[in-house]
């Protein structure tokens, strides 16, 4: 009587368990840094500079979208003088310029690049055309 | 170990996994939290992101706060919408290509560092990715007023940002103490430091007891136990009439009753 409850209580451990160790992968995690940190490289043109912002700002970059913030790769700072430095090239950002100024949403920018449309598949004729018209 | 203690054991670990998916151990809070890409699709994910990016700036929101839920919202407990809050801050962005453009990107506190689920590290990303972890179809957001965004938006830029994490996460944290974060805690306390213009955590955790009504966690008695043997669920920081944490709903009511919030909304997916 005892080993079918035994059975039944690792089942619902097993059951339930995978559940929550399917959301927690840590090498995932892990993985999505250095992504981040390859990405913020990619997309900076300036590797040693976007890792350097990253791991001294307190925050990491963890997206799987090729694109990196100014302010995280270090071109727009928390330094007052690099802020300003920032705003005289002329890139808007709340922090030194006004809410009613500020540029256009770009689309394009911050999400992953939209998947290649499909070419469309050819209306062929009948097996007999195919073959009239291939000979 | 007599067959009689194997099989407690045994018995005692299923039940426990029986009743632990509905508390929300690693609820949407986490990096690789995909529950909304497993479910929709990446081109749904692509779409819903153009439209909160474009909703967000219709409604003139610099700097926003933002949330999802990582899991079918009936999972939640009573007064929990959403698994997952952050703040969401339009700048400008260097794409794949070294185009500069303008857009939304993400910071958020995860789950997580270093693997440990009692831990917790400050990230930024984009708001695609904050909705590849989103399993129900709608984020909720708060737009500060005009003044306040500009001064959320300081703190984050400042060293009062990283100062203001405490990287021990717990998932039903005590806004009323600073013993443990997560992503709503820490949120508010961003807004709080930004509201008083202030990073003295005294009196931030002051004015949060003060003026922030928490929301009360109330679980089953066997779901209360069973939390006790989750990694990044805590009750060492539980009031003496119970668990309570913050939810975004809980700081929306606080956004609405001070009169800081200039708009909330809910955007849905289509």
């Amino acid at each position: 009587m005892k080993a079918p409850l035994f059975w039944v209580g690792l089942a619902l451990m097993a059951a339930g368990g995978s559940r929550g160790l399917a959301q927690s992968t840590p090498a995932d995690a892990s993985q999505h840094t250095a992504n981040a940190a390859s990405h913020a490289a990619q997309a900076s043109g300036e590797s040693a500079a976007a890792s350097v912002a990253i791991a001294g700002s307190g925050l990491k970059l963890v997206s799987s979208v090729a694109a990196v913030p100014l302010w995280l790769s270090g071109q727009v700072v928390a330094a007052s003088g690099e802020v300003a430095k920032d705003a005289a090239q002329g890139i808007w950002d709340l922090a030194t310029s006004d809410s009613t100024s500020r540029p256009e949403l770009d689309p394009s920018i911050g999400l992953p690049p939209a998947p290649a449309a499909k070419p469309a598949v050819p209306v062929d004729p009948s097996p007999a055309e195919a073959l009239k018209r291939s000979r | 170990m007599s067959p009689l203690s194997v099989f407690r054991h045994a018995l005692v670990l299923g039940a426990l996994a029986f009743v632990l998916p509905a508390i929300p151990v690693q609820a949407g809070s986490s990096a690789n939290s995909k529950s909304g890409l497993e479910v929709y699709g990446e081109p749904a994910i692509r779409a819903f992101a153009a439209k909160v990016n474009a909703t967000l700036y219709e409604k003139g929101a610099d700097v926003a706060i933002i949330a999802r839920s990582g899991r079918p919202r009936s999972q939640l407990p009573e007064g929990i919408s959403y698994t997952h809050v952050a703040i969401v801050v339009f700048e400008a962005v260097r794409g794949a290509d070294g185009k500069i453009g303008h857009t939304y990107t993400v910071y958020n506190l995860y789950q997580g560092d270093g693997g440990r689920d009692d831990r917790s590290y400050l990230a930024q990303d984009f708001t695609y990715d904050f909705l590849a972890g989103s399993r129900e179809k709608d984020i909720g957001v708060i737009v500060p007023v005009d003044a306040l965004q500009k001064r959320i938006l300081e703190v984050i830029r400042s060293p009062a940002y990283k100062a203001l994490h405490n990287p021990h996460y717990n998932l039903v944290a005590n806004p009323w103490k600073h013993q443990f974060d997560n992503c709503v805690t820490h949120t508010l306390r961003v807004v709080t430091a930004a509201i008083y213009n202030t990073s003295d955590e005294d009196r931030i955790q002051q004015n949060i007891r003060t003026y922030f009504k928490p929301t009360p966690v109330r679980l089953g008695m066997i779901q209360s136990i069973g939390s006790n043997f989750i990694t990044g669920v805590s009750h060492d920081d539980k009031e003496p009439t119970g668990l309570q944490t913050a939810s975004f709903d809980s700081l929306k009511v606080f956004f609405e009753q001070n009169q800081i919030a200039k708009d909330t909304f809910r955007v849905l997916m289509d």
